[in-house]
């Protein structure tokens, strides 16, 4: 299978990509340096936020500097963390003071980049705490979450942490209300098709046309069961089992975030949010909250994940609150 | 004789002439990725090599590790760590330089750097499962073996290193999630290293790095 892309040289499609989605929402962000993103207009005194990741997931991690989201985003190359001198430079631009939090997906490479990065920030005496999302029921079984991977519970996390600084919360609450919003956040996905790392020549995995992987993470990483294409129902229904099986006491009101991965239509996106809530409802809980579209993306791969967050007052009020990033607005 | 900046560029070269290979071995446990983020090390590497014309030992590690660093991913950190831990060595001995005994200190230096970041061992199938056969056979050599000879039998060992890992069920890295469906191929870490290490024994010999392997 080849892949038709719409690039110039692969080695430049980071920064060109940076450098487009940045014109495109000038309004609302600016590049502070090549790889980092910032709010246009930077926030006055609060605790500072900082997301980021490989490049590929596109408007994953830019998309999610604004009011009411992050203060600035690091961005590496295509699935790959950015290095510490870039996530440092998002620190510092993203510092006001009152310390700041680092949201990010728990892989290998972003624990130690990110980690180098508090490491050399606090020598600057900046205090920095971290929060790695681990939302992917998919990549480690229950009793070992902290080596979850994170998808697109990342945006959940991102908007709690992110409102939370904007109301004034100090570093610590912060860091608090970003750790219960992951804990109470499970999701899974489902790939379709795959994609092409630019520049690799070949794509990330083989997936025969008639077939899926369920639970697939979003830079093509084995998922735990391949088999037939399944209808979106039957799909969303083992999805939310899955989901709802790793979750010890169920809460009655949920937040239901579906993510596509690139290249799956809208109107599949919305029937599957539509199975999916079903498939909630018929288990006893409620989706007071609803969010569709593409989140966090996986170059051209198709597929969709589902998220589930259990909801409590504050969370609520916390996804509730203005936001005003690229990729989210309320 | 050979030094750093030599062996700098014959692992750059033998890179980008693997780009294709790692990014396969990558495709069945990873992301797709790894022979581009190693290009793109290669790439940094050659500039940083460039900006520093006059850079040797100690110091030129001190930028490759900067320009290792700068691709990011897991590979990034890992390699800037071993380098840097490597040119403290060399700074800490002093006059004694280009000796193998000390390129064997450098390599396990190096090894619990990436071990002490990465908190993988040996048998997880990672990078360690290359440089760990390859620095237990630097340290077995003595000041009188030649330095192309103790980096040639380190990459032979690296590199029978690197295809057991074949074999290995992945335990750390983004592989791990993958668990019994990692066995049957190589892990692109490892193979990445032996090529460096390969590298840098051809460029003491004074030979072109291995042309890279077709599937």
């Amino acid at each position: 299978m080849t892949f038709k892309k719409l690039i110039n040289d692969p080695f430049d499609v980071v920064d060109e990509a940076l450098d487009g989605f940045v014109y495109a929402h000038s309004s609302l962000i600016a590049l502070h340096e090549p790889r980092v993103v910032v709010r246009r207009s930077p926030a006055g005194s609060k605790v500072g936020i900082v997301v980021g990741g490989g490049s590929g997931h596109e408007p994953a991690f830019g998309g999610y500097v604004g009011l009411g989201m992050a203060d600035a985003a690091a961005c590496g190359n295509i699935f790959a963390s950015p290095p510490p001198n870039v996530i440092l430079s998002a620190i510092r631009a993203a510092n006001h003071g009152h310390g700041v939090l680092m949201a990010y997906g728990n892989y290998a490479g972003d624990v130690m980049n990110f980690g180098l990065a508090a490491q050399l920030a606090a020598a600057e005496g900046i205090e920095v705490r971290e929060v790695r999302v681990s939302d992917d029921v998919a990549s480690a079984p229950k009793g070992e979450e902290s080596k979850r991977r994170g998808i697109a519970g990342d945006i959940i996390v991102f908007k709690c942490a992110g409102a939370a600084a904007e109301g004034g919360r100090p570093l610590a609450e912060v860091e608090r209300i970003a750790r219960d919003a992951n804990d109470w956040t499970r999701s899974m996905g489902v790939a379709l098709s795959a994609c092409e790392v630019p520049g690799s020549g070949r794509p990330t995995f083989e997936l025969p046309d008639d077939q899926m992987e369920i639970g697939m993470g979003v830079h093509g990483e084995p998922g735990i069961k391949r088999g037939p294409l399944r209808p979106a129902d039957e799909v969303a229904g083992v999805l939310v089992d899955t989901i709802l099986a790793d979750v010890e006491s169920l809460r009655g009101d949920v937040a239901l975030l579906v993510n596509g991965l690139g290249a799956t239509a809208y109107v599949d996106q919305h029937i599957l949010f539509r199975a999916a809530r079903r498939a909630l409802e018929a288990r006893g809980l409620n989706v007071v909250r609803g969010y569709v579209g593409e989140f966090i993306t996986s170059l051209e791969m198709a597929g969709a994940s589902v998220t589930v967050t259990f909801l409590h007052d504050e969370l609520l009020a916390l996804l509730d609150a203005p936001a005003s990033a690229p990729a989210f607005r309320n | 004789m050979a030094g750093v900046r030599e062996c700098a560029l014959a692992a750059a070269d033998a890179l980008e002439l693997a780009r294709d290979e790692l990014c396969r071995l990558d495709s069945p446990a990873g992301d797709g990725d790894h022979g581009v983020t190693m290009a793109l090390a290669a790439h940094a590497v050659r500039n940083a090599l460039d900006a520093a014309p006059d850079a040797s030992g100690a110091d030129l590690l001190v930028h490759l590790a900067a320009a290792a660093g700068s691709v990011g991913g897991a590979s990034g950190p890992l390699y800037a760590s071993a380098l840097l831990a490597a040119a403290t060595t060399v700074r800490q001995a002093g006059p004694d330089t280009g000796t193998v005994p000390l390129v064997a200190r450098c390599a396990e230096a190096a090894q619990a750097a990436i071990v002490n970041l990465g908190h993988a061992k040996p048998g997880d199938k990672t990078i360690l499962d290359a440089l760990d056969p390859a620095v237990r056979s630097l340290l077995l050599e003595t000041s009188n073996t030649e330095m192309g000879d103790a980096l040639a039998q380190a990459a032979t060992a690296a590199r029978a290193g690197a295809a057991a890992t074949a074999q290995m069920t992945a335990a750390a890295g983004r592989a791990r999630v993958l668990g019994e469906r990692s066995r049957g191929f190589a892990d692109p870490g490892a193979t990445s290293m032996a090529i460096i290490i390969e590298a840098a024994a051809s460029a003491f010999r004074g030979r072109p790095p291995r042309s890279a392997t077709r599937p």
